[in-house]
């Protein structure tokens, strides 16, 4: 076991910062790493001079933001950007935290290993297995329940598929986003607005009334959970993200998630999305190839699954996970962090700041 | 004793699961259950809470009406028409199947 004195703690560099209607994971992580390591450098990548958790204050705060370029630029030119980056502020961890971040960081994983960073991530082909076009081939191959789905680029070959299915139904894009359609000209409104959006296959679901369970876990990359911690959202926003969750301990939906990232052997961070309707069983409709916004949660009642991936990287010694106690619950609750315009310049103009001082305006967080 | 919409489900929550244990489902006080399994709560009247608990813990049908007689000083016949009705309130609510019998 490696010694673990905060001195010779390697830098870790985290994206998703935003925590908006729509909150990305970034700072969850952070929070997560810091309750562990509570000295830890973390620097911050992000996309947008506004992305909020580089203006915070609390635990979740970041020690210095840079601005890196878009993921559909390519691996190349976010690896010159690292490289720039490193020669003033060297780091040697990068968690990604945005699913459209992934294929360029699984393609650099061998120049980030040359530089001596460190990127747990699954292979390619795990990552296309549990990709939204494949879902549905992975979950039949291993007997796991799927909503009805379609995948395609040609927009009459959903409709069709819709049409055969009944309205009103999803359409979702490649990465993000859901639309509800009710009607044919719904669909194609949502085709369009999707593809351009996120580019091919676009995807027609159908529609699962029912509570929507998560999970979120962490895989070792040899077919084994490390650690998981189950919820009922109970709350969710218009767009399905969760703003309130509660703990639940269900072996039927343990047995699931085993059989997915066994038989992905999926390495890294994981968010499985379940839906269940009245008198059936949990139909898995998504994989989310990183932690959720929601993963602090699991944090703070023992789940610390940033800090155990920070721990195998590291190769300290792992602290034990305590899955939560059905019942445990978290509230999402938005607040204002202060700041100061000249903050906003600089890194409009420069492309990088120093991040604001630690203060403890904001110790909890989900 | 009211035995009529004992059970409200919470805002915006259907029915649960099939595969709740019997043990799974956890008491808070006389007037809410929450079921760990399926992470659904429900708010209840205590004389339902009262029957639950029994039921969850195995109490024969017979003895069950004995017991709800005595606590809520009503006939026999009512206190096995109020059960009956609880139990046909919860064929809805598969977090309560396994405590139905």
């Amino acid at each position: 076991m490696i010694d673990v004195a905060p001195k010779k703690l390697p830098t870790i560099a985290v994206s998703g910062l935003h925590r908006g209607e729509n909150p990305q994971p970034g700072p969850a992580v952070t929070a997560g790493l810091r309750r562990r390591f509570p000295e830890l450098r973390v620097i911050g990548l992000a996309y947008d001079s506004l992305e909020s958790g580089q203006y915070s204050h609390g635990i979740d705060r970041i020690d210095a933001a840079f601005l890196v370029p878009y993921p559909r630029v390519g691996p190349q030119e976010l690896l010159a950007r690292l490289d720039i980056i490193r020669q003033s502020d060297p780091f040697q961890v990068i968690i990604p935290c945005l699913d459209s971040e992934l294929p360029n960081y699984i393609k650099l994983k061998p120049e980030l290993a040359k530089r001596g960073i460190t990127c747990i991530l699954p292979s390619a082909a795990a990552f296309d297995g549990r990709s939204k076009e494949n879902l549905t081939a992975l979950c039949e191959r291993i007997k796991v329940p799927v909503p009805a789905t379609c995948a395609s680029n040609n927009v009459y070959e959903l409709a069709d598929f819709v049409g055969r299915l009944g309205y009103p139904a999803y359409i979702k894009g490649r990465f993000y986003e859901a639309r509800l359609v009710h009607t044919l000209s719904d669909l194609h409104a949502a085709f369009e607005d999707l593809m351009k959006t996120w580019g091919g296959p676009v995807l027609a679901q159908e529609i699962t009334l029912g509570e929507e369970y998560d999970i979120v876990g962490l895989g070792d990359g040899k077919g084994k959970i490390v650690g998981s911690c189950s919820i009922r959202k109970m709350l969710r926003t218009k767009s399905g993200k969760g703003f309130a969750g509660v703990v639940v301990s269900d072996p039927d939906l343990d047995e699931l998630a085993a059989r997915v990232i066994a038989d992905l052997r999926w390495d890294g961070p994981f968010e499985l999305e379940f839906i269940k309707a009245p008198g059936k069983p949990h139909q898995l409709f998504e994989m989310n190839p990183r932690f959720p916004a929601w993963v602090d949660f699991a944090s703070q009642i023992g789940c610390n699954l940033p800090a155990r991936m920070f721990e195998r990287i590291i190769g300290a010694k792992p602290e034990t996970l305590v899955r939560g106690t059905p019942g445990q619950m978290f509230l999402r609750h938005c607040i204002d962090i202060a700041g100061d315009i000249a903050d906003l310049a600089l890194l409009a103009t420069s492309g990088q700041r120093p991040g604001p001082k630690a203060s403890n305006q904001l110790e909890v967080m989900t | 004793m009211k035995s009529r919409r004992t059970v409200d489900r919470q805002a915006g929550s259907r029915r649960a699961r099939t595969s709740s244990r019997p043990d799974s489902l956890r008491f808070y006080g006389d007037e809410f259950i929450f079921d760990t399994g399926s992470g659904l709560f429900y708010r209840v009247n205590p004389s339902a809470s009262f029957i639950l608990r029994a039921l969850q813990v195995g109490t024969e049908p017979d003895k069950l009406a004995d017991e709800v007689q005595s606590r809520y000083a009503i006939s026999r016949s009512a206190a096995v028409r109020d059960i009956e009705l609880l139990r046909n309130d919860l064929t809805s609510l598969e977090p309560f199947d396994q405590v139905r019998t």
